[in-house]
């Protein structure tokens, strides 16, 4: 069963402005019943959870126990212990980069195309010689070369790799490359910011060791996100950020670690977007990211067809069924962000521009950057048809 | 150069708004990265360019195209003519300041920032009546007497007013509205005197003197109308002008042309012209405030400016 978009599109009252938002790969919009939820945080018990023992305390610990489980349902992790909340992707990548006891020599493969999140962490720790960090290339058409992989994993002690790429929409098959690092005895951690908003993913199918994600690209609130990890791997980490919630007591020179997964979880959380996040993911499950991942295709095939149909147009990465809801593109050698501007000033279309924060791939490729349309479950074939539209009048006005 | 622009159009802004501010900010640091032949960092140039291009394409598509394509030719024009625009707005101020018209010295031009001429600035000539036979280089400084001549205010006034003026000078008659206006305005704390200076060579300019002077002297309480009457009729001047506007005054005609037959009076006439010679008096209609003189159809604003300063000393 398809999805009902003007249904959808009623849902998010910042439509109603009648611009339209191609824009969901930096950060998505917000229907109503996640803004309600986090409001009900400060509307209704705005207080501490799990110190404070008093009724509002009470429910904020309950909220966020609720909120957690719905997480860990929504990914399918087995223990709610698996569910640490961060503040996005980029701190739950830092947080394993730099509690995971790494053994000098350590070698850590990523590859080319990762989001500055899953690339400065790990080139960090690579100038402080703790790992080595080795850097795997896609395949001409921005693929993942699986051969490559097999070959590379060999003495890797840990794989750490974009799932869904916010440069060119590209999953990678990461069922086949976490089995064969798990055979060759490196661990998996993967950035899915792109992909657990857009699909439906198994961590326990996966058997994926790590894994992270963010709330703003899921329909949440910002300044929140979760990582997952298998809880023995997450026991055997070192502690990351501490403070308060994370001992279950101190004196002046020991403490006690509390347990998981608040031994990673200093300090006061963003309960709203704790709360917020829960509701999010609630909100997808009820409309299916199998269903989601499907009108982006549609909508990403209608709009590939469109962008080839207007000539000299560049698109990154393989063809539309390949690339979900993410297409990167250039119109012959103009600048991507002056086409962007150009598009919103002239129509009221927001899309991103520039280097995506995958500077390194550009710089391999010289290239400056692109103009990047990203499409979520409230986009429509109409919007695509405007976008095109305007698109042509940008390219006859850049000559 | 769009930078440009926006630097000197936000700067001003930014006094104001903070968030013009900001734009001000990235304006400066695009100007001075362009000095340096560097690129523009804060993309505010392509910024400012593509909403321009932008909000033009939605209604004039081939405009805005036209608009892209010259747009650094555009922003060069829009910088000279804001460069200019500003120094002309400067000069304007400035002349604003010192003469009561932007337009400069002797210009009657319009001026924007005394759009209602509130300050009397459209009335600015120094337009004189010059007799160039009495053209010197000695300093103007009044060395006659006020007394026996037409006059209004207290003698004990701070501040005197002398006019040396001529019934058929068309600037002394220019000038007459604007000494009605100083009149009113300074009730009181001015005397002003009017003295004649027939100018030779203009008809019945000497007549008009004897005629004022004869009812100054027979009537005076009906000197000012007759006075303001010749000015308002100075075109169509004539010995039987002068008897009928005295007859509208309410002159006795008969004692008047015995006074304008008689000697003694002209002598009067004589006096009074013979006193602006010695005061270096070259044409009509000038001035002196106190030690101070004006010469020509002076502006409400410069004569008054002058009786101020003279008021605070």
């Amino acid at each position: 069963m398809g999805i009902r978009v003007d249904k959808i599109r009623s849902d998010f009252p910042i439509l109603k402005r009648g611009f339209t938002y191609f824009d969901s790969s930096c950060m998505t919009l917000r229907p109503l019943q996640v803004i309600n939820a986090i409001n009900s945080y400060y509307e209704e018990f705005p207080a501490c959870a799990g110190r404070s023992m008093h009724r509002l305390g009470n429910k904020v610990t309950e909220e966020v126990a609720r909120s957690r489980d719905i997480i860990r349902k929504f990914i399918g992790a087995k223990k709610k212990d698996e569910i640490i909340f961060t503040r996005n992707t980029t701190e739950a990548i830092n947080l394993v980069a730099n509690s995971f006891k790494f053994e000098k020599g350590d070698k850590v493969l990523i590859t080319d195309k990762e989001h500055n999140s899953n690339l400065l962490p790990w080139q960090l720790l690579a100038e402080k010689g703790i790992i080595k960090l080795k850097v795997l290339s896609s395949k001409p058409d921005n693929t993942f070369n699986l051969e490559s992989f097999e070959r590379e994993v060999k003495d890797v002690r840990m794989v750490s790799i974009v799932h869904t790429s916010n440069l060119d929409g590209v999953t990678n098959p990461v069922k086949d490359i976490i089995k064969i690092a798990h055979k060759n005895g490196a661990l998996v951690m993967l950035d899915a910011a792109q992909s657990v908003p857009h699909k439906v993913l198994n961590v326990k199918k996966l058997d994926v060791d790590f894994l992270a994600f963010s709330g703003h690209k899921m329909l949440g609130p910002s300044g929140i996100g979760v990582l997952y990890g298998k809880k023995e791997l997450l026991e055997d980490l070192n502690p990351f950020m501490v403070g308060g919630e994370t001992v279950k007591e101190s004196t002046y020179t020991t403490r006690v670690w509390e347990d998981l997964p608040e031994r990673f979880e200093a300090g006061l959380q963003n309960y709203a977007g704790i709360i917020g996040l829960a509701e999010a993911a609630k909100y997808l499950d009820k409309v299916g990211r199998k269903n989601i991942e499907k009108h982006e295709v549609k909508l990403t095939k209608k709009l590939t067809k469109g962008l080839e149909e207007l000539g000299d147009v560049k698109i990154i990465g393989p063809e539309a069924e390949q690339r979900g809801g993410i297409t990167s593109f250039n119109i012959g050698n103009h600048d991507s962000h002056q086409v962007a501007l150009l598009l919103d000033n002239s129509s009221a279309i927001m899309v991103r521009s520039g280097a995506h924060c995958v500077h390194s791939w550009f710089n391999k490729h010289n290239m400056d950057g692109s103009v990047r349309v990203s499409l979520y479950l409230y986009n429509t074939k109409k919007e695509v048809e405007r976008f095109i539209n305007s698109l042509k009048e940008v390219k006859k006005l850049l000559g | 150069m769009i930078c440009i622009i926006a630097l000197i159009i936000f700067g001003v802004l930014g006094i104001f708004s903070a968030r013009h501010r900001i734009i001000a900010k990235e304006a400066l640091d695009c100007v001075l990265r362009r000095i340096t032949l560097r690129k523009c960092e804060t993309g505010l140039d392509k910024r400012l360019k593509a909403q321009i291009t932008g909000r033009l394409m939605k209604g004039y598509p081939r405009t805005g195209r036209q608009v892209y394509k010259h747009f650094e030719l555009i922003s060069w024009f829009f910088t000279i003519l804001l460069v200019l625009s500003i120094i002309f707005s400067a000069q304007g101020l400035y002349f604003f300041a010192k003469y009561g018209n932007c337009n400069g010295l002797n210009s009657d031009k319009f001026c924007i920032f005394d759009p209602l001429n509130s300050l009397g600035g459209d009335d600015f000539s120094s337009e004189v009546c010059i007799d160039p036979s009495l053209v010197s280089e000695k300093e103007l400084s009044f060395a006659g007497s006020i007394e026996g001549h037409p006059s209004i205010g207290s003698k004990d006034a701070a501040v005197t007013v002398i006019e040396f003026g001529c019934f058929s000078c068309p600037n002394t008659a220019i000038v007459e509205p604007v000494v009605r206006n100083i009149l009113e305005e300074f009730t009181d704390k001015i005397l002003f005197v009017y003295v004649d200076f027939p100018l030779k060579h203009h008809d019945y300019a000497y007549e008009a003197s004897l005629a004022a002077e004869c009812i100054w002297n027979n009537q005076p309480e009906l000197y000012w109308d007759y006075h303001i009457n010749i000015f308002e009729n100075q075109a169509t001047l004539s010995q039987e002008v002068f008897l009928t506007i005295a007859s509208e005054v309410g002159a006795d005609i008969e004692s008047l042309n015995k006074c304008l037959a008689n000697e003694e009076s002209k002598s009067h006439v004589d006096e009074d012209f013979q006193s602006g010679i010695d005061s270096n008096v070259y044409g009509t209609p000038t001035f002196f405030v106190n030690e101070e003189s004006l010469v020509g159809a002076v502006s409400y604003k410069e004569l008054k400016k002058l009786i101020e300063d003279q008021l605070k000393e």
